[in-house]
């Protein structure tokens, strides 16, 4: 689909010519150019197909379980004719198709995370920054307390307490990541709320809600756009770190940590059952890594002052 | 000087306040703490008579006191007295400080790993900005993001010591089990110190009394060992600082991967054990450490910076 839209017929290209190539055409060319972005991207879109259809791309039952195929290298051929790519785990489960499945969790908690948290940190920062003096100096004391407190250790013992789920995972990560946000939106808005544009918004006569929404949010999303995709890949890292310490979503729901968490167990015997699930999760994080820097390039204001 | 540091004492003490409530409130977070900690097929009697002993049938805001001061007012956490271990029957606290050594030995030889590496590389990359060394900085700086730490660290146990067999995968005895478990945690270190530590380096040299340096004639080495190392220090301090302190009480994962016997295991396997006590004592021990390292680093950046102001 990318390269289809980016290589364009001549068709579209004399349709540029009159009007302009699109949003959508130049961020596509952009993308050729960068054969890092292209390559997170394509990642990207790889995993999220997995995450939404797993059942078409993986081979086998993730959850099927036979002791006669246990520990098989990949590669293995069963009786039927029917080939285990990657191996098989400890319950003769089939990694191809447990790393598809497992892409579910690390993606639905990766996005769940960034929203909730971008959701309160935007809120909180659009607040503190439009509205200044005493609002903002106790929200940012708020945002110092969170930095100051060691979070992965109470974040382990909140989702030990509240029990291993997707909602209680998300939340024990939003509730740092959103100061992220706050911080970034914060800054933004002190300079935006001196600028023309609000101050005549004022004069018309609009109201505070609106001129959150419709003056300042629009101008500070490039930013968390940014910031949304940077901290993607970390909430993929300490979710599967989760998963591995064993809270994470509970089996036999395949998760990458989890996986890694049984591989750990038959370093010395069967390395494939760490070796994999885990280039599976380094690789989405690098295209999520790779696509956000991409990103920061192109959408960070600064940055494109430079070019201008 | 003074009102900077008393203003940071003051938020680390709000800040610890805070984290000591919410381990309080961590057995209240799913309702009644009985039910957590007794075993499903407790009988209503038990589970009343443990609920009088834990003192969990008083009103919350005395249970809150007693967690802070103690009923007979000997004991309370403002004492250091989280209370006994379930498991063990020894004083929490006691378990934990005798892990902090094994902690705070693999906090210093990981950073120590990652200065070797962030430093040197960060100064090169920033001399020789866009040539190849410049590049390899930034690959190395995206895989120390990408890279799953506790996944490379066991990677590291295959390669060396399942296939060469050069270093333990686990353990404590031998000088040379850390050896892994610190690779690992360090270069998780590494990218954020040697990416800190290159721009730091360029903003400097695009200063002024660089320039006046090169202009009377000094060498490039002398101008950049001399001149815009010494400038540049500050900010890299800071976050070597900022970088112990998330060791400190960050090596959770890596200490269970690699058996190591920290307080981040204890917390794992207490967690596991349903050991509460345990776990309230590791995380208030740990915060305690984490703020006052970051307090520490404060102040240390205020006394190094003479254009900081204090108000």
């Amino acid at each position: 689909m990318v390269t289809d839209a980016g290589v364009s017929s001549p068709h579209i290209d004399q349709d540029m010519d009159e009007r302009g190539p699109s949003e959508l055409q130049l961020a596509l060319r952009e993308l050729l150019k960068r054969p890092p972005a292209l390559f997170g991207v394509t990642v990207i879109i790889i995993t999220i197909l997995w995450a939404f259809f797993p059942g078409v791309f993986s081979p086998h039952d993730p959850l099927a379980q036979d002791l006669l195929r246990y520990l098989k290298p990949p590669g293995f051929v069963d009786e039927a004719g029917k080939t285990y790519w990657l191996g098989t785990d400890q319950l003769g489960r089939d990694i191809v198709s447990r790393i598809i499945w497992g892409s579910r969790v690390s993606l639905s908690v990766g996005f769940a995370a960034v929203f909730v948290s971008g959701s309160i940190g935007i809120t909180m920062g659009l607040v503190a920054g439009y509205f200044g003096g005493k609002v903002d100096a106790v929200i940012s004391r708020i945002v110092d307390a969170v930095l100051a407190i060691p979070f992965v250790l109470l974040a382990i013992s909140i989702i030990a307490i509240l029990g291993a789920s997707l909602q209680n995972i998300v939340l024990a990560i939003a509730l740092r990541t959103w100061t992220v946000y706050t911080r970034v939106v914060r800054g933004e808005v002190f300079a935006l709320k001196e600028s023309d544009m609000v101050t005549g918004a004022k004069a018309a006569g609009s109201g505070t809600t609106r001129i959150m929404l419709v003056y300042l949010l629009p101008n500070v999303f490039s930013s968390c756009i940014v910031v949304a995709t940077i901290y993607l890949g970390r909430m993929i890292i300490i979710e599967s770190s989760f998963s591995f310490l064993g809270l994470g979503v509970p089996p036999p729901t395949p998760t990458w940590g989890g996986m890694l968490a049984e591989g750990r167990g038959f370093l010395d015997t069967a390395w494939w059952l760490t070796l994999f699930p885990g280039v599976a999760l380094t690789l989405t994080v690098l295209g999520v890594n790779l696509l956000g820097d991409w990103l920061r390039d192109v959408l960070d204001p600064r940055m494109k002052r430079l070019d201008d | 000087m003074r009102a900077y540091i008393i203003r940071g004492l003051l938020q680390s003490l709000v800040v610890l306040w805070i984290v000591l409530l919410i381990v309080f409130l961590m057995l209240h977070m799913t309702g009644d703490p009985a039910d957590l900690l007794m075993p499903e097929e407790a009988t209503v009697e038990e589970v009343a008579a443990f609920k009088k002993e834990m003192r969990f049938d008083q009103p919350i805001y005395v249970q809150y006191y007693e967690f802070l001061l103690g009923h007979d007012k000997t004991k309370g956490v403002l004492r250091g007295d989280f209370g006994d271990s379930y498991y063990h029957n020894v004083p929490a606290m006691g378990l934990v400080t005798e892990r902090i050594p094994a902690t705070a030995i693999l906090a210093v030889f990981s950073l120590f790993v990652g200065l070797v590496i962030a430093i040197p590389t960060g100064i090169l990359s920033a001399v020789f900005r866009k040539t190849w060394i410049d590049h390899f900085s930034s690959v190395l700086s995206m895989a120390g993001q990408s890279i799953p730490n506790f996944w490379l660290g066991l990677m590291l146990i295959i390669l060396f010591s399942e296939i060469l067999g050069w270093l333990p995968t686990s353990g404590y005895r031998e000088a040379k089990s850390i050896v892994l478990p610190a690779i690992t945690a360090g270069l998780y270190a590494t990218a954020r110190i040697m990416r800190m530590m290159r721009s730091t380096l360029l903003e400097v040299m695009a200063q002024d009394f660089v320039n006046t340096a090169r202009s009377k004639g000094l060498s490039e080495a002398l101008v950049i060992g001399r001149h815009a190392l010494k400038n540049a220090s500050i900010p890299v301090v800071t976050i070597i600082g900022l970088e112990l302190g998330g060791l400190l009480s960050g090596t959770v994962v890596i200490e269970v991967v690699f058996a190591w016997p920290g307080v981040g295991w204890l917390v794992v396997e207490s967690i596991n054990a349903n050991d509460y006590p345990v776990v309230q004592a590791a995380v208030a021990l740990l915060s305690f450490m984490f703020v006052g390292v970051n307090l520490a680093v404060d102040i240390l950046y205020a006394w190094l910076d003479p254009r900081i102001s204090y108000t």
